[in-house]
């Protein structure tokens, strides 16, 4: 329906022009996945873009498009290809990942729904990063609470080799630890060291990013560098980011609000008492309030997927209040892909 | 778990201790020793730039403003320059004059600073010696912009300078940016090089009108060649 709505916007609203539908799903920074799949990292900056590089993206998601490309795809086939196979992959970890937080099958595929009609949810579909770091994340999660942890704590290595706030995996690895295994098992470590090895594998992938990113240019924080001067992103408290964003211009309020609206609803966590994913994603939630430009707040958000869970758990006996979400999911789903389209800042 | 031998638990537990060890002392020598790559690359360029276009005359005008082939002068810190001068990205800023003429040399800068803030303050150094230190007052335009810089300080021929902005920053956003959204700190718009015993033509900013300053005034800002100090930043 998405594909649809997208080829009829672009045909009525947009320049008219010829576009495929593999270059339709590659926008914005999927640009910067498809050069760093074909042609790695460099140190030059975009043309008439002081400090905007390569560096400023993760790799593991363009070093697998890459690897795509040796099957004989094109690099935009190749990471819209591995955007999806994510998705498709992370829904099945989503599903089961719900079952264990004791949801029946049916909200467990209430869960998944709503992750398939989530505003924005088209980027799942997309050369973005959201749909292997929702995998990843969601297979950490899943295999930790399996007490599968060499296997949680290599997914969640990768995952902070996706986005440097993969490393709040710790947040709810360390909560799990502590709700299952008390006070004991964090100050005498030796009694169970298993436990800890997705705590202490996980931010592995962010430190052989940093080495890389050492060795290429001399420093180490190279993503920082670039990321702070190209993108002029900038720290500050959380609350104030908030006013300010909810102060400005109407897509700088847009994406306060859907933040903030996540936010609300991830309180639903706590009345079930999962406290552990409510810590990851209060965690995550903080990170990205305190950066400076509200940009694609919605977007990384999404990937939130236990709020998907808690909500399902709320609407499984209410189907009108289902119907309601799942079809408000699915307008707000259909504003964004036309603004995708037709290359608005909104859906950026 | 029980079943897992004592052995192994240790081992597991050491094998964790030691990765953990290795990210603090990976991270240490990270902060310790990354430069910004866009410094490195800017600067490296700016060399390159430098090496191939001496400033064979003097005096000389150097106007940065956008598109000028001057501002291939100018090293790490700086944003591409606007319509109004160079801004810079973060302190401090570096640049890279290459000066045939071994002399003592006048350097006269016009130089805005839009950090309205009490005890901002910029200094200029060259290769470690403190040449000036300016406070900002309640206007941008900074005053008393002439330095003397002794031939000691460029022996190789490249005088090479460091802008440092201090103190607590407040951005200006009258002044038009390369970038939108880029907000200036401060603002170099030209510099003039002299040699040290040529007639003056004018006062330092007589041509430029400077904005009156409030008081009490700011201290001397022309140390310069008679009593280059050691940097203290």
């Amino acid at each position: 329906m998405l594909v649809l709505v997208a080829v009829m916007a672009r045909q009525t609203l947009g320049d008219g022009a010829d576009e495929s539908l593999l270059d339709m799903f590659c926008r914005w920074d999927c640009d910067w996945y498809v050069g760093l799949a074909t042609d790695g990292y460099t140190t030059a900056s975009a043309e008439g873009a002081s400090g905007k590089t390569s560096y400023a993206f993760f790799p593991v998601f363009p070093l697998l498009a890459r690897a795509l490309t040796g099957l004989g795809l094109s690099p935009v086939a190749a990471v819209i290809a591995l955007a999806n196979l994510c998705f498709v992959a992370a829904l099945f970890y989503v599903q089961r990942y719900a079952r264990l937080l004791g949801l029946s099958s049916g909200a467990s595929l209430i869960a998944v729904a709503l992750l398939c009609f989530v505003p924005q949810g088209f980027v799942f579909s997309a050369g973005y990063t959201e749909s292997l770091f929702l995998l990843l994340l969601a297979a950490a999660m899943y295999h930790l609470r399996r007490e599968q942890y060499l296997v949680a704590g290599l997914a969640a290595a990768v995952l902070s080799g996706v986005r440097a706030n993969g490393v709040f995996f710790i947040v709810f690895a360390l909560a799990l630890i502590l709700r299952e295994f008390g006070w004991r098992a964090l100050l005498q470590p030796w009694q169970r060291p298993e436990v800890f090895v997705p705590v202490v594998l996980a931010p592995l992938g962010l430190f052989v990013f940093w080495a890389w990113c050492y060795y290429s240019t001399g420093d180490a924080f190279a993503q920082m560098s670039s990321v702070e001067q190209g993108w002029q992103w900038r720290s500050a408290a959380p609350w104030k980011n908030l006013a300010r964003h909810l102060d400005g211009d109407a897509t700088a309020r847009f994406w306060a609000i859907s933040s903030l609206s996540v936010g609300a609803l991830s309180l639903l966590l706590l009345r079930r008492r999962h406290y552990e994913e409510f810590l990851l994603v209060a965690a995550i939630l903080c990170l990205l309030w305190s950066g400076q430009i509200p940009n694609s707040l919605l977007r990384y958000c999404i990937v939130l997927f236990p709020v998907w869970i808690a909500l399902a758990r709320e609407l499984e006996h209410r189907p009108l209040a289902l119907a309601a979400t799942v079809g408000g999911f699915a307008m707000l789903n259909g504003w964004l892909m036309v603004s995708w389209v037709l290359g608005a800042l909104v859906s950026i | 778990m029980k079943t897992i031998p004592a052995w192994r638990r240790w081992l597991l537990l050491i094998a964790l201790f030691v990765l953990g060890l290795l990210y603090i002392a990976a991270f240490v020598v990270f902060r310790r020793d990354s430069r910004n790559f866009l410094d490195t690359v800017e600067q490296t360029r700016a060399l390159a730039y430098a090496a191939n276009h001496p400033v064979t005359a003097l005096p000389q005008r150097l106007v940065f403003n956008a598109g000028n082939a001057e501002n291939g002068y100018l090293g790490a810190g700086w944003w591409p320059p606007g319509p109004d001068g160079a801004s810079l990205v973060r302190s401090p800023v570096r640049l890279l004059l290459p000066v045939l003429p071994r002399r003592d040399l006048r350097l006269d800068f016009t130089l805005d600073a839009y950090v309205p803030a009490p005890g901002a303050s910029v200094t200029l150094i060259s290769r470690g010696v403190t040449l000036a230190h300016w406070r900002v007052g309640d206007q941008p335009r900074l005053t008393q912009t002439r330095v003397m810089l002794p031939a000691a300080l460029y022996p190789d021929g490249m005088v090479d300078l460091e802008l440092h902005l201090q103190g607590p920053r407040k951005a200006w956003k009258g002044a038009r940016a390369a970038k939108p959204g880029v907000e200036i700190w401060l603002l170099l718009r030209e510099l003039t090089i002299s040699a040290a015993d040529a007639p003056l033509t004018t006062a330092p900013d007589e041509s430029k009108k400077p904005t009156p300053r409030a008081s009490p005034p700011p201290p001397s800002t022309a140390p310069s060649a008679a009593a280059p100090r050691p940097r203290r930043d």
